[in-house]
Parts: C-alpha cells; sequence; structure tokens
C-alpha cells in the first residue's frame, strides 16, 4: 500500500515485546489476510529487521516521523495495528465488513482469545477505563482519513500510540466502537514492556494535563493504573439515607443500622463538607433520631416520610430536601471501608459524560456483592456477584474505574440537578429496579454509569435475600427498556 | 415539596412514556457493536440442539398456523 494503490487495509504490525519467534508469527497471520505490500513492522527491536526480511515485508521505526511519513504515503482506506499477538483467520474480511457497514464507525477494536483459548470478551467503548488501562487488545483499526483528521501521529507517543490515538480520537468526536468478534489471539507474556508502561502512563498524564484534568497516575500493575482525580471545587454531597431506624446482628452484635452507617461515615470520610438526608419512617424509634442529630449537628436534614412504603419516593423526597451539588443515594443497611470514596466518586462525576458512579459492595463475608449491574434478556443482575475478595477477570475489571451498564442505587452518586433532569426514580416501581430504570435514563441521556472498585462498602444485605421482584415490576422495566437490555455489552467477563 | 415531587413524578413518566414508545415502534435502538452481538446471540441460540427440538416438536403447529393463514386469506 506504500505509495501503490491500495483499496483495503494496511496492517502495521508493532514489533513491541515480541520474541523473532511471536513477531514472525504475527507477521504471517497478517501476510495470510493481505497482501505483503500492505504489511509493515513498526519497530526495529530485537530481531524485527531479519523477520522482516524472511517475511518480505518492509520495517520502518516506530518513532513519529517514521510513522508519519508511512501514514502519509498509505494508500490504504484503514490501518490495522496488531500488537502482542496474531490475526485470527478471517479478522481482516471481518474488519474491513464491520466498518463497510457502519460508516460512522472510525476506530473499531475487537474480541480475542488468550493462547489457551480462553476469551477476552472486551467491553462497549470505556474512555474512563482507557485511561485506566488500554484494554483494546491487540488488534485495533483506524480509518487513514480519520487518523490524519485528528492529526495524525503524535511523536511524543513512542510505544503508547495505539492509546494516546485512541484518547485523542475520542476527544475529537471520533466513534469507536467494540467489534464483538473474536479477531485475535494474544500473546499475555509480557517481555521487554517496562517502557510501555511507562509510555502509557505518560501518555495518559498528558492527556489528562492537556484536557486541565488535574489528577495523580498510580501504578496497580503493569499496564494498570488508577487514577485519582482531584476534586474541582469544594462541593456539599448530600448523602439521602431512606430508613425506618431498623436494627440488625452484623458480626454477632445489634446494630441499629442507620446510626451505625452515619457513624461511620462521620469517623472515617475524609471529605467534610457533607450533609445527611435522612428520610425516617414516623414508626423510626425517637432514641434513633436523637442520636442521629447529636452526631449529624447541623449538617442533618431530617424528612418525614408518612406514606406507605414507596422506596422510589423516599429518595425522590430525599434528592428534592438535599442542598447538595452532588447527591449520594446510599441505602441505611452499610458500613464505610474507603474513607476517600465522595472524593473518588465526585472525582469520577465531574469527568466529561459520566452520569452516575457506583462502588464495590461486599456482603458481610467480604464476598462481591456489587461490580456494576449486568442486564440480559431484559432481567438484571450483579457483576462479580459472590466472588472471593480478591479475585479479578482477564482485563482486570476489578482494578480499574469502568463504565458499566448501571449501578445499584444502594450506594451511588450523581449531580442532584441531573437527578432531577431526568424524574429521579420512577414511581412506576416503588420496591425493585428503580435503580436499573434509574441508570437506563442516565445512559439513553447520554451519560455514562461507571463503577469504581476503589470505592468500598460494606452492605449487609442477605446472600440468599429474595428481592421479591414482582411480575408487575418487571413489565414496567421491560416496557421501557427491554430492546436495550438484551444482551450486556460492558461486563462480559464478570 | 409535594408540587415538586409531582413535577418529578411527571417528567419521570413523559421519559417512560417515549421509551415505551420507543419499544413499541421495535425500533433499532441499539449501536453498531450491541445490534452485531444481539444478532450473534440469537444465531448462536439457534444452534442448539434445545432450539433445533423445540422447532421440530412445534413444526406441526406451526403448519397449522401457515395453513389456516393461507385459508384466511
Amino acid at each position: 500500500m506504500n505509495g501503490s494503490e491500495s483499496a483495503g487495509s494496511a496492517i502495521w504490525v508493532s514489533s513491541v515485546g515480541l520474541d523473532a519467534e511471536q513477531l514472525r508469527a504475527a507477521v504471517d497471520s497478517a501476510v495470510a489476510q493481505v497482501p505483503h505490500e500492505d504489511v509493515v513492522v513498526v519497530g526495529r527491536h530485537g530481531e524485527a529487521e531479519t523477520v522482516g526480511r524472511a517475511s518480505g515485508v518492509m520495517v520502518v521505526d516506530d518513532d513519529g516521523a517514521s510513522l508519519s511519513a508511512l501514514l502519509a504515503s498509505s494508500s490504504a482506506k484503514a490501518i490495522i495495528v496488531l500488537r502482542w499477538g496474531t490475526l485470527a483467520p478471517g479478522a481482516v474480511t471481518e474488519i474491513e465488513a464491520f466498518l463497510r457497514n457502519n460508516v460512522g464507525v472510525d476506530v473499531i477494536y475487537g474480541d480475542s482469545v488468550t493462547s489457551n483459548g480462553a476469551p477476552l470478551f472486551r467491553p462497549l467503548f470505556s474512555p474512563i477505563r482507557l485511561r485506566s488501562n488500554d484494554y483494546l487488545g491487540p488488534v485495533v483499526a483506524i480509518r487513514i482519513h480519520v487518523l490524519k483528521a485528528i492529526g495524525g501521529i503524535d511523536r511524543h507517543a513512542a510505544r503508547s500510540h495505539v492509546l494516546e490515538v485512541a484518547l485523542r480520537a475520542h476527544d475529537a468526536g471520533s466513534v469507536i466502537s467494540l467489534l464483538p468478534v473474536v479477531i485475535a489471539r494474544e500473546d499475555l507474556a509480557f517481555n521487554d514492556f517496562s517502557d510501555t508502561v511507562e509510555a502509557q502512563r505518560a501518555a495518559v498524564g498528558r492527556y489528562l494535563a492537556a484536557k486541565g484534568v488535574d489528577a495523580r497516575i498510580e501504578e496497580v500493575a503493569p499496564f494498570v493504573r488508577r487514577i485519582r482525580y482531584d476534586v474541582v471545587g469544594a462541593p456539599l454531597v448530600s448523602i439521602v439515607i431512606p430508613t425506618r431506624g431498623g436494627s440488625a446482628v452484623i458480626a454477632g452484635g445489634d446494630r441499629v443500622l442507620v446510626v451505625e452507617a452515619v457513624r461511620g461515615i462521620i469517623e472515617r470520610s475524609t471529605y467534610r463538607h457533607l450533609q445527611f438526608v435522612i428520610v425516617a419512617d414516623l414508626d423510626t424509634p425517637v432514641a434513633v433520631i436523637e442520636e442521629l442529630e447529636v452526631m449529624c449537628g447541623d449538617a442533618l436534614r431530617l424528612i418525614a416520610w408518612t406514606d406507605e412504603f414507596n422506596f422510589s419516593a423516599k429518595m425522590n423526597r430525599g434528592v428534592l430536601a438535599a442542598d447538595g451539588e452532588y447527591v449520594v443515594l446510599l441505602n441505611d443497611d452499610v458500613e464505610l471501608v474507603s474513607p476517600d470514596w465522595i472524593e473518588t466518586m465526585v472525582g469520577l462525576a465531574q469527568q466529561d459524560g459520566v452520569g452516575i458512579v457506583g462502588a464495590m459492595l461486599y456482603f458481610e463475608d467480604s464476598t462481591l456483592q456489587h461490580a456494576g449491574q449486568v442486564y440480559v434478556g431484559a432481567v438484571a443482575g450483579h457483576a462479580a456477584f459472590g466472588w472471593p475478595g480478591g479475585q479479578n477477570d482477564s482485563i482486570m475489571s476489578l482494578s480499574v474505574d469502568h463504565e458499566v451498564s448501571g449501578v445499584t442505587a444502594a450506594c451511588a452518586l450523581m449531580r442532584r440537578d441531573l437527578f432531577l433532569e431526568l424524574g429521579g426514580f420512577t414511581l412506576a416501581l416503588p420496591g425493585n429496579y428503580n435503580d436499573v430504570d434509574l441508570n437506563m435514563k442516565v445512559r439513553t441521556a447520554g451519560y455514562s454509569a461507571v463503577f469504581s472498585p476503589w470505592v468500598r462498602l460494606y452492605h449487609f444485605e442477605s446472600k440468599s435475600r429474595d428481592p421479591k421482584i414482582l411480575d408487575s415490576d418487571l413489565l414496567t422495566l421491560q416496557a421501557r427498556w427491554a430492546g436495550l437490555m438484551q444482551v450486556e455489552m460492558y461486563s462480559r467477563m464478570l | 415539596m409535594v408540587e415538586a415531587e409531582h413535577e418529578l413524578a411527571l417528567i419521570d413518566r413523559v421519559i417512560g412514556l417515549e421509551m415505551q414508545v420507543e419499544e413499541l415502534r421495535r425500533l433499532d435502538r441499539l449501536d453498531p457493536a450491541s445490534s452485531l452481538a444481539q444478532r450473534e446471540s440469537v444465531a448462536a441460540l439457534k444452534e442448539t440442539f434445545t432450539w433445533r427440538a423445540g422447532r421440530v416438536i412445534t413444526l406441526p403447529i406451526r403448519a397449522a398456523r401457515f395453513a389456516r393463514r393461507v385459508i384466511l386469506r
């Protein structure tokens, strides 16, 4: 394709981190699907020259100038970048068909399998996740005119070109899409990737700085970063808790749920600009109210609930009474684990496009209760439900902030004005699925639901609790959202 | 407060009705990736033994329905 006519795709095979055998396999998988002249080995690492010569393909440096020259001379319609893996048979056909059938899509990435054949199913495009982990996989394709339109290759982004281009393309309004088909075999044996880890961290740092986002980047694991976003300003955060002042036996001791939940927040939260909005049933014991008044002082807003049970209506009343710019929707049967939970959630909520932020919730026995909601067949469940603490999936979903289909309202933060703009919780779902409906309203309004594994709470809900889902609840939910809740597209590995 | 709660409920009803209309119109509301995944999911379902067995078992019923439609036409 270099200078000559090409109707299809050029394949750029990155040699970073590959030994000669791996690189040869990658190049072979490419030349099996496009003409030799459309394949280029990028980077003269290791035995790249030897492999390139033996395979009859060009080898270029991976510096910005060389790649820009390669891009300028290309007559292909799209560039397929192949890194740390091989193309699956038929991958180029799948990629070109997807681009042809979806003219609005500019960049695509796809599913892969490990060398053992284990699937690596990737989520729908997730810009918040991308900052923490380049999850795009071994194969990323971009239309050449789009790459040129967004400014081509960044000369500062050696070893992190794909991540850098994806971040830049997203900000430029390009449409980045998952191709939910296995298009690669991934080689997870990391060789000589230490420079890549640092290059990716630097690329994210430059990206955030250019956007004016103040944040600290911490390495969690190779290629996995925690982004600690600084809270802009010091917004008041209202914590809205519905309660009837009930007690339960937790860890062998009797516990007044709402009192202990609030006490834990007051004692352990590092964020101080808080308001507590307690929506209490009339039969809430007076002693409970008095204890809350003593603990919260002026930060307490007490709302009486006089009607019959309706979780949605109670929460709506609480949010309406709240003064905060942000509201935390919180159950009373929780206990805070992460002192910086508010900073983490507000920091995420202040990022472009984020509508609602949820938390990692644990059962009393420290197994996972919630790591985001999953929607399949127009029914909702929880990702990673019952997993032991510390378990993760193969794309490190429980170590990165990431977009999800929805988050439980047992602990969720959103802007108060957005909550009101969307009509709050629907009264049509008084007990169950009201949070699913809220998440769907958030997402169809163009915002994302984001789960953070760094916001951790215990949720003392019984693992065997029967949520008593009524047929009418399900019908109400499905009447609105069935078409959008058939296949889970975010937590595909959980 | 009561007025504000009614206003909130009204906004929700409008959004809910809009979404119900979208559902009833059976428009493809999905992004390209979700749409493809859904088609693949249905295709995979149709490959299962359960689906095929069900098609065989219900064949007489489906044939009768088809015949009735042809006759009534």
